[in-house]
């Protein structure tokens, strides 16, 4: 039987596949207008789903987000709406 | 009599209601937890007069259950798994004294890996501790074996414990209607506990639980005699039951045996299954058969014989392996039927779920084979499963190459994202603070508990950093041995260890004093979300007073075991963090990692679940914490307490309080207490305490 003994995992990461973002109901929108990049909503996210490319504006992954609406709630600017989503 | 839709779990409780059980023992792990918080409402509302204990472990449900059964009194209590394991001891030291408790055992498998699978693995590994084995197929035998069990342990010729075995989420959790008895006629067929060999009266002193070398044979002899005899008080008691009840129960259950060339011999509930492919052979004129071992200890060798009279193939579907030898009913059994020799052979299942193509298979096997045959019903892992899992890593080093882990490389954090933590998880959003500022060099060891199930599913784990799980139990421990052998190695790599309340103030306690008392160079975490969250919510010595829990139906009775200040008192470095302030928990894990010496960090982790509140103010919450002083925010070292921060004003304790569906039911009363407490603990710990500049 091919297995590794003991049952170790050697490939790290591997909840990267696992798509949470269909558990959400509402989806957090970033109004860019308001917001000024200060990255509380990634320092609050419990997954830590908020990237950004140097320079450039926070993104939430949406492949990720379960929609709990921390950020929404943390934001200082308020520049987050939790919006429902589409069927 | 009443008819009730009852799961195997809720009809564990009536049985244990009915036999007016009167000190119960609690601690959770799933799938007990139905049983013990059925019962915990019960106490609550009255309907059952029994002391509830909620207990550190199972090593203490065990414990608890013995000292009230020495006094005089019938116990129970309900486990599983590694919680069996762990009583080990005190399963022999009852038997032992002849304390005849009665244990539920919601059957799982013993990890690792952990799991929720049943194999029998907890109950038939306690096989030689002289306890009785009840294995039951439906809600009905949970209910009746449970009050037989009773009758049988505490009768004269036998004094014993037993199990009664329902199978984890098979049977605890499945529903059927089942004949209730009535208190009244349980009454009737059960009499009061009333010992005459071990009790504890100051009027009338004995001494339990000595000590001998050289008669200590004989005490081994009265067990086993006793076992021997509570085959014929089983029988009694089976009998007695039938005339009372109308339920005719044996030792073991005979299904179309009679004229069988092939009879399939199971326990527990998989008999169910078994018996509908039996009559479909039947339809086709195949002469097949099931024989259903419900008692197994005290083993019915005499019964099998006699049941499998002339049947020439013996086929044992098998859950229990006993590594290196043989299925352990399969062994037994062959061993009764030594002289009649039929065929015997084992299908070892473990924990497969069997359906009816599986038992077909497994019979049409056995219907071809005429040789004695012991097959594992078991497939390969799926390649892709074994890639998913670092199969090809794993071949790689072992073939001494060098292996490029694109896993690793360039990750964001040591928390993977897509773990399957609640929404508005506190606990995960501390983690991957920590883990983050851990660095490059370090390991964790975590416990058994929330953090762990989210980020350790084989084969798609949420750790980007090396890291081990071992037990709910030991995390300390174990992330002492770790540590011992970097340090061996004269290795500077840091080890974090990482467990909940329940891990490290409860059951991991004991571990975590002896690791700190030894100065091993750990940073040791408690993520404190305040109960047995990973299990639904049971409580925990850190929940909070009047905190409304599954096994504190009524609010928890008692404040808040200080599991800081308890550290405090090792002499060690202690610092209380919250995820609100995420820069301050990272700097207080750095300067715990800088220490030459143990650290204890104590994050107080508010659970959307658990405390009842939207996700979304998860983080909100936990800043209520620090506002109102519920949660002092400090650093001790060396004596000296330093405050990380202060509230500007402190808020009352009820704004951090009305936001929790947990403290829904709290009364004015409740909340003076509560204040008090909260303004005292606030005092005592920033008085005198300087002031971080």
């Amino acid at each position: 039987m091919k297995m590794i003994r003991g049952g170790a995992v050697h490939k790290m990461g591997g909840t990267r596949q696992m798509k949470t973002g269909v558990w959400r109901t509402f989806k957090p929108v970033i109004n860019r207008d308001t917001c000024n990049n200060c990255k509380i909503c990634f320092m609050l996210c419990p997954d830590g789903i908020v990237y950004w490319e140097k320079g450039k504006d926070v993104e939430i992954d949406y492949f990720y987000c379960k929609g709990c609406g921390i950020c929404a709630v943390e934001c200082p600017k308020d520049a987050i709406e939790m919006v429902r989503e589409e069927e | 009599m009443n008819r009730m839709f009852l799961s195997g779990s809720e009809a564990a409780t009536e049985g244990v209601k009915l036999s007016r059980v009167q000190v119960i023992s609690a601690y959770p792990i799933s799938p007990n937890v139905n049983v013990i918080g059925t019962l915990s409402e019960m106490v609550n509302d009255g309907e059952l007069d029994a002391e509830f204990v909620n207990v550190e472990g199972e090593h203490s449900a065990a414990s608890v259950i013995a000292g009230a059964s020495a006094a005089g009194s019938r116990a129970f209590t309900a486990s599983c798994g590694q919680g069996i394991a762990f009583m080990h001891e005190m399963l022999w030291m009852a038997s032992g004294m002849a304390l005849p408790i009665v244990i539920a055992v919601t059957s799982r498998g013993i990890g690792i890996p952990q799991t929720l699978a049943c194999d029998f693995s907890d109950i038939a590994s306690e096989r030689d501790a002289s306890i009785l084995h009840f294995y039951t197929e439906t809600a009905q035998e949970v209910v009746d074996s449970i009050i037989m069990a009773y009758k049988v342990s505490e009768h004269p010729d036998v004094l014993l414990p037993s199990f009664v075995c329902l199978e984890g989420y098979r049977l605890t959790h499945t529903y059927e209607p089942v004949d209730v008895p009535t208190q009244e006629a349980v009454d009737e067929f059960l009499p009061p506990y009333q010992p005459k060999h071990a009790f504890l009266d100051p009027k009338y002193p004995i001494m339990q639980g000595t000590g001998t070398v050289e008669f200590f044979s004989h005490f081994k002899y009265a067990q086993h005699e006793a076992l021997i005899r509570a085959k014929s008080v089983l029988k009694d008691t089976f009998k007695e039951f039938g005339q009372k009840f109308g339920r005719n129960y044996d030792l073991v259950e005979s299904y179309r045996v009679d004229d069988a060339d092939m009879v399939l011999v199971v326990l527990g509930t998989m008999a169910g299954v078994i018996r509908e492919v039996v009559d479909e052979y039947r339809e086709k004129g195949v002469k097949l058969g099931m024989l259903k071992i419900r008692i197994f200890r005290p083993f019915p060798d005499e019964e099998i014989r006699q049941a499998l009279k002339g049947v020439g193939k013996v086929l044992v579907v098998e859950r229990f392996n006993s590594p290196g030898s043989h299925g352990v009913t399969y062994t037994e059994l062959r061993s009764a039927l030594y002289r009649e020799k039929p065929l015997v052979s084992a299908m070892v299942i473990t924990s497969a779920e069997l359906y009816h193509e599986d038992v077909r298979k497994i019979v049409d096997m056995g219907l071809d084979r005429n040789d004695e045959f012991e097959e594992w019903y078991i497939e390969d892992i799926p390649d892709k499963v074994l890639q998913a899992g670092g199969w090809d890593n794993y071949q790689a080093i072992c073939q001494g190459k060098e292996v490029e882990r694109e896993d690793v490389k360039d990750v964001k954090s040591y928390i993977a994202p897509g773990t399957s933590a609640c929404q508005g998880c506190a606990p995960l959003l501390a983690l991957r603070h920590i883990a983050d500022a851990m660095g490059d060099d370090a390991v964790c060891v975590y416990a058994t508990g929330c953090m762990q199930t989210v980020t350790s599913g084989f084969p798609l784990v949420g750790w980007n950093m090396a890291s081990a799980h071992f037990c709910f139990t030991n995390v300390a421990s174990a992330g002492s041995g770790v540590k011992a052998a970097f340090k061996q190695k004269g290795s500077d790599t840091k080890v974090l260890v990482l467990g909940g309340d329940g891990a490290l103030a409860d059951i991991g306690f004991q571990p975590l004093s002896g690791a700190v008392e030894r100065g091993h160079a750990i940073t040791s975490v408690c993520y404190d979300n305040e109960a047995y969250m990973n299990t639904g919510v049971q409580r925990s010595s850190t929940t909070s007073y009047q905190a409304r829990t599954k096994t504190t139906p009524g609010g928890k009775q008692e404040f808040r075991k200080d599991i800081s200040r308890i550290m405090e008192a090792h002499g060690i470095y202690v610092a209380t963090a919250l995820p609100c302030f995420p820069g301050d928990l990272v700097k207080k894990i750095e300067k715990a990692n800088s220490i030459k010496g143990p650290a204890f960090v104590h994050v107080l982790c508010p659970c959307p679940t658990g405390w009842e509140f939207d996700p979304s103010i998860s983080i909100q919450l936990s800043r209520l914490a620090f506002e109102t002083g519920s949660w002092v925010l400090y650093e001790y070292e060396n004596g000296e307490r330093t405050i990380s921060r202060l509230p500007k004003e402190r808020k009352p304790v009820e704004e951090y309080l009305k936001l929790q569906g947990r403290f829904s039911k709290l009364t004015d009363e409740h909340l003076a207490v509560i204040q008090k407490e909260v303004d005292e603990r606030f005092e005592s710990l920033t008085s005198g305490a300087s002031t971080k500049p």
